[in-house]
């Protein structure tokens, strides 16, 4: 047998034994190969069903330019993996969370087991969970264990009472400033746009952020919205909708306010490329972004203001409340459709991911904010990356945006709705009733 | 072409297998099997499993209820969808005129020798030779309300404020695409038009020319004509490429300015089972508007057939 | 047009020459020269753009007012991307799928053309119809059955067959509509004389149709391996791999969740683009000349 046979033959082997293809196809390749249909019966037999052999699983991650997941799923193949005979296969995800989404819809609409560990979207879970495409982790992960773990993004994987997805690791809204301009970060909204009316000739603009209609409003008008103390939903009662009250009125006016004033008129086309474009070229004195912009504006090759900037936590909508920044992140997910034996070994996997090995090599390779709480004291990663040590306080206090099993159609009217105000074409007023008619027809449909 | 001057006294009924020999036996058919097949399997049971889809209230139940025309309705209903019916029906008048002009002018020029034709033909093969996904990107990046090149250009021209980009305003967005895609799709046009421009055979220009034609006469009269029948099927595919318009809405209108086909596919990727539905009705919608164009240009398409004749 | 009829068989293609008086010459030809410098000028000037900003470093990338000349010079980013394993692998992928399915399509392509063009069967509107439906029909409402066929009955998940079947079907229409409109409008003049002289039909296509027809069969050659390459949504959902991944998609991998990565594109963009309109380029003088080359004998 020539090596590409002997490949075709391991590829069908491994195929058959990871329950990717059936006895039936494996069969019928065999005998494709040239085996007699004896020698290939034979052969499935030596290779028995799904209790003996290598396992191997297929995680399909979002996307990781810093090939950390690479080493980290190597790391695992060569300790954990090799000696409970599971072997994991990364696949790198496309850039865009819409491309990564539509793989995945494409594939669980089929019910289909090519991908057995997901990496979803912080605001996927209750909606996966509602159609039973993935399993919930009760009986694997218990609620002592999740202690150690930040608690804002395992209630966004939570939905009815069960976890559905394991956070691996999170982000959260930055504040980030000026320092060679401010000597600290304003703590109400009100304070942030006098200072940027005050100081922005010295800058070109005030105040940059997310402004297009796309998930990532979401996350901005969410940071608005609660640190005024109001929220999309009732988290107790999800079919309470709450956006149009006085609270919700406040946030978007302030938001309204500020484009065309303190923010570009492009604010409204803007995502976080381009904001980050516009800080680092030294063209804003306040912005508002993921931890990922904090190596690059620091980095002298990309930015004019390397270590001209601070960052800290958003500001809340008035004296005495607090700031809360909304979580974004990854979490791991398995597959609904997978049987018992590789539902346990993709855990296998998670539980390694998670555990405090593997959380401070992400932490330290790829600055990832990982959601094991004690990495942000662990002195090793505060010695690479300082800004950790000012995460904790702003993780304790992070929101996440409103779960619902119905997210994708809430979070299409929240932008809608919060993008025509941004452009004037409604008044903040007339936008939050749209916006609570569009939920209510949503969320509780006739 | 044989006619019969008076019809046989007896009328045998031809049969089926007599009337397929008659009209060249079985070849056509075999010629024409496998292409088909193809057809048939990987696109033909996709659309009609999706009409059928479309009449589904929500696919990922175990037993879905048909709720027949609710999404239709619902889909018409929507404010949104009809801005996209409405951008994408302005989108693709505005591309198929533009481009046909431009990529006509194109092919008449290149038509003729000179030197330096051949590079002519390999630098206009550029924009379409250039993958979408990145030349959508690098768009983007010319639209830049800080760093582009085309925001530049327009703030210059005073067709754009000190703040704002080009892409954030509706009409902004049509314009951007437009540019974009008359720059990327032209050359397909004027492909296909040189391509029919250079199979017209020469005698007819020689005879116009001894007949004493000027130049706009035998434009008229000799190449338009000749041409109708691939500058026809040319602007029917474009045609039906613009309703289908996807990527450069997709990056510069986003969800803002959608365009049947991006928000189609919003839907169509939401896990939620009835958005689902919705986004296949939306598809069949823009089936729909294919067949009605299509069988506009194919009344013209016999037009000129029967002119011919 | 009764002119086209007595016409037994074209010379040579058509191709103007330039005889003109002087006067027409002078405004002639410099209009056309104009032109032409405008249309490349048009054409190549994002191209140029693009090439800026591959070989700009990331401070001057985001310079605003922009430069239009680079003041600083690196080809990191080529050197990043030429060095990313599966980019090449993605390359590959992409130039076999494509001219695979460009092959493909103009074989199945002819056939189909011919038999349109030239006779006139039972349910030919039907086929004409079904044909040009493929294109009135978005392709991401098609990727759901796709998948469940090739992750199912046709296991071709992630190989190469998984994309040119799609490709083929989306190259299919254009080639058969255009050829068949070209096979029309030839007169059938050379075709009998051929067969009179005992060809069978076959080779009277292939070897005094497709050479009479050369620029069309051509162009459509030019465009489905162009559309094939351009392709997005099939290898997004039909691959999972560098096994079978197009360069489309590995692409977008050079970006992350929020960065754009710009320089890394524009590199890769004329990485893509450069050598495919260089092999056009190339193929064109040698593909076309050569078969009408064959057509002017008598």
């Amino acid at each position: 047998m020539d090596t590409e046979q002997r490949q075709f033959l391991d590829d069908i082997l491994s195929g058959m034994r990871s329950g990717r293809i059936t006895r039936r196809t494996f069969l019928e390749r065999a005998t494709l190969l040239g085996l007699t249909s004896t020698s290939a019966l034979s052969l499935l037999e030596a290779c028995g069903g799904s209790a003996s052999g290598a396992n191997t699983l297929v995680w399909q991650s979002e996307n990781d330019t810093s090939n950390t997941y690479g080493k980290l799923t190597e790391a695992f193949n060569t300790t954990v993996g090799k000696k409970n005979n599971i072997a994991v296969v990364w696949r790198q995800g496309p850039n865009s969370t819409d491309d990564l989404l539509t793989r995945y819809t494409t594939t669980l609409r089929a019910r289909g087991t090519s991908i057995d560990i997901l990496s979803l979207d912080v605001v996927y879970p209750a909606q996966f969970a509602a159609n039973a495409w993935i399993q919930p982790l009760d009986k694997f992960w218990t609620p002592e264990e999740r202690k150690n773990y930040l608690q804002s993004p395992l209630q966004a994987c939570t939905y009815q009472g069960k976890l559905w997805a394991a956070p691996f690791r999170t982000d959260i809204g930055l504040l980030y400033y000026r320092s060679d301009l401010l000597s600290h970060p304003p703590k109400t909204w009100e304070e942030l746009s006098n200072v940027a009316r005050t100081l922005q000739p010295q800058t070109k603009y005030g105040f940059v952020w997310q402004g297009a209609q796309y998930e990532g409003l979401v996350c901005n008008f969410a940071e608005v919205l609660h640190s005024y103390g109001g929220a999309v939903l009732d988290t107790k009662d999800p079919t309470n909708i709450k956006v149009n009250d006085a609270r919700g009125r406040a946030a978007l006016s302030t938001m309204v306010n500020w484009v065309g004033t303190i923010s570009p008129d492009a604010v409204i086309t803007y995502q976080e490329q381009q904001s980050l474009d516009v800080f680092k070229s030294g063209d804003a004195l306040f912005m508002r972004n993921w931890p990922f912009a904090i190596a690059i504006s620091n980095d002298a090759k990309q930015s004019r203001i390397p270590r001209q900037f601070e960052i800290g936590a958003l500001p809340a909508g008035d004296k005495e409340g607090t700031g809360h920044s909304t979580i974004g992140g990854w979490n791991l997910a398995i597959n609904a459709f997978l049987p018992e034996e590789r539902a346990r070994a993709a855990w296998e996997f998670i539980k390694y991911m998670l555990s405090p090995e593997a959380q401070k090599i992400a932490a330290l390779e790829a600055t990832f904010t990982v959601t094991l709480a004690s990495i942000y004291g662990d002195a090793d990663v505060l010695k690479q990356h300082p800004e950790f040590a000012r995460f904790k306080p702003i993780l304790e206090q992070s929101q996440p945006r409103p779960v619902s099993p119905k997210y994708t159609a809430v979070s299409n009217a929240i932008q809608k709705h919060i993008f025509r105000a941004l452009k004037h074409q409604v008044t903040p007023v007339e936008a939050l009733a749209n916006l609570e008619t569009e939920l209510n027809n949503i969320i509780n449909p006739r | 072409m044989t006619t019969f001057t008076a019809r046989p006294p007896q009328e045998k009924k031809l049969s089926l297998f007599d009337r397929i020999r008659l009209q060249g036996g079985f070849l056509p058919y075999a010629l024409v099997l496998p292409t088909i097949l193809l057809i048939l399997i990987i696109a033909i049971y996709p659309m009609l499993d999706s009409i059928r889809l479309s009449f589904l209230d929500n696919p990922l139940l175990e037993h879905p209820a048909f709720i027949w025309f609710r999404n239709y309705t619902a889909s018409l209903r929507d404010d949104v969808f009809q801005q996209a019916f409405l951008t994408t029906i302005i989108f693709m008048i505005g591309s198929v005129t533009l481009e046909s002009i431009i990529g006509l002018g194109i092919a008449l020029l290149i038509n003729k020798t000179f030197p330096g034709r051949g590079l002519v033909r390999a630098a206009i093969l550029v924009p379409w030779a250039f993958p979408t996904v990145v030349s959508a990107q690098m768009w983007l990046l010319m639209y830049n309300d800080q760093t582009g090149i085309m925001t530049y250009i327009l703030r210059f021209l005073h067709l754009l404020g000190p703040s704002d980009s080009l892409i954030g305003s509706y009409w902004g967005v049509i314009a951007a695409c437009l540019i974009t895609d008359v720059w990327k799709t032209t050359p397909f046009m004027a492909l296909l038009l040189l391509a029919g421009l250079q199979v017209i055979p020469a005698e007819l220009y020689e005879a116009a020319d001894v007949d004493g034609a000027s130049r706009w006469q035998r434009f008229w009269r000799i190449t338009l004509p000749m041409l109708k029948g691939a500058f026809l099927i040319a602007l029917l595919f474009r045609a039906l490429d613009a309703i289908r318009v996807f990527d450069i809405f997709y990056v510069f209108g986003q969800r803002s300015v959608p365009s049947l086909a991006t928000f189609a596919s919003q839907k169509l990727l939401s896990p939620i089972g009835s958005d689902f539905s919705q986004g296949v009705a939306v598809s069949v919608v823009i089936f729909l508007l294919g067949v009605i164009i299509s069988l506009i240009f194919l009344s013209f398409m016999r037009e000129g057939t029967r002119q011919q004749r | 047009m009764a002119v086209q009829k007595q016409v037994l068989m074209p010379t040579h293609m058509h191709v103007e020459e330039t005889t003109k008086t002087t006067k027409e010459w002078n405004w002639g030809v410099f209009g056309r020269y104009l032109a032409v410098i405008l249309i490349v000028f048009v054409s190549l000037a994002p191209l140029y753009w693009t090439f800026m900003t591959s070989v700009k470093e990331g401070l001057e990338l985001s310079a605003a007012p922009p430069t239009l000349f680079p003041r600083t010079f690196s080809l990191e980013n080529y050197q990043h991307v030429l060095t990313t394993p599966t980019f090449l692998l993605a390359l590959r992928n992409s130039a076999i799928v494509a001219g695979a399915t460009t092959l493909l399509s103009l074989f199945f392509g002819i056939f189909c053309s011919y038999a349109i063009a030239r006779t006139n069967f039972i349910g030919k509107p039907l086929v004409l119809s079904c044909v040009l439906s493929v294109n009135m029909f978005p392709f991401i409402a098609m990727v759901g059955p796709l998948y469940i066929l090739f992750t199912g009955p046709f296991y071709v998940y992630n190989t190469y067959l998984a994309l040119i079947i799609p490709d083929l079907v989306i190259t299919l229409p254009l080639t058969i509509w255009f050829l068949a409109s070209f096979f029309r409008d030839l007169p059938a003049d050379l075709e009998e004389a051929a067969r009179t002289d005992g060809a069978s039909r076959l080779q009277a296509l292939w070897y005094v149709v497709v050479p009479l027809t050369a620029p069309g069969v051509f162009a459509a050659a030019i465009l489905s391996f162009i559309a094939v390459w351009n392709d997005f949504l099939f290898g997004l959902v039909l691959t999972a791999d560098e096994q079978a991944k197009p360069v489309t998609v590995a692409i977008t991998q050079f970006s992350s969740e929020h960065t754009i990565a710009y320089g890394e594109l524009a590199a890769a963009a004329i990485i893509v683009t450069l050598p495919l309109v260089l092999l056009v380029l190339f193929l064109q003088r040698r593909i076309v000349s050569g078969l009408t080359a064959g057509a002017v004998k008598g």
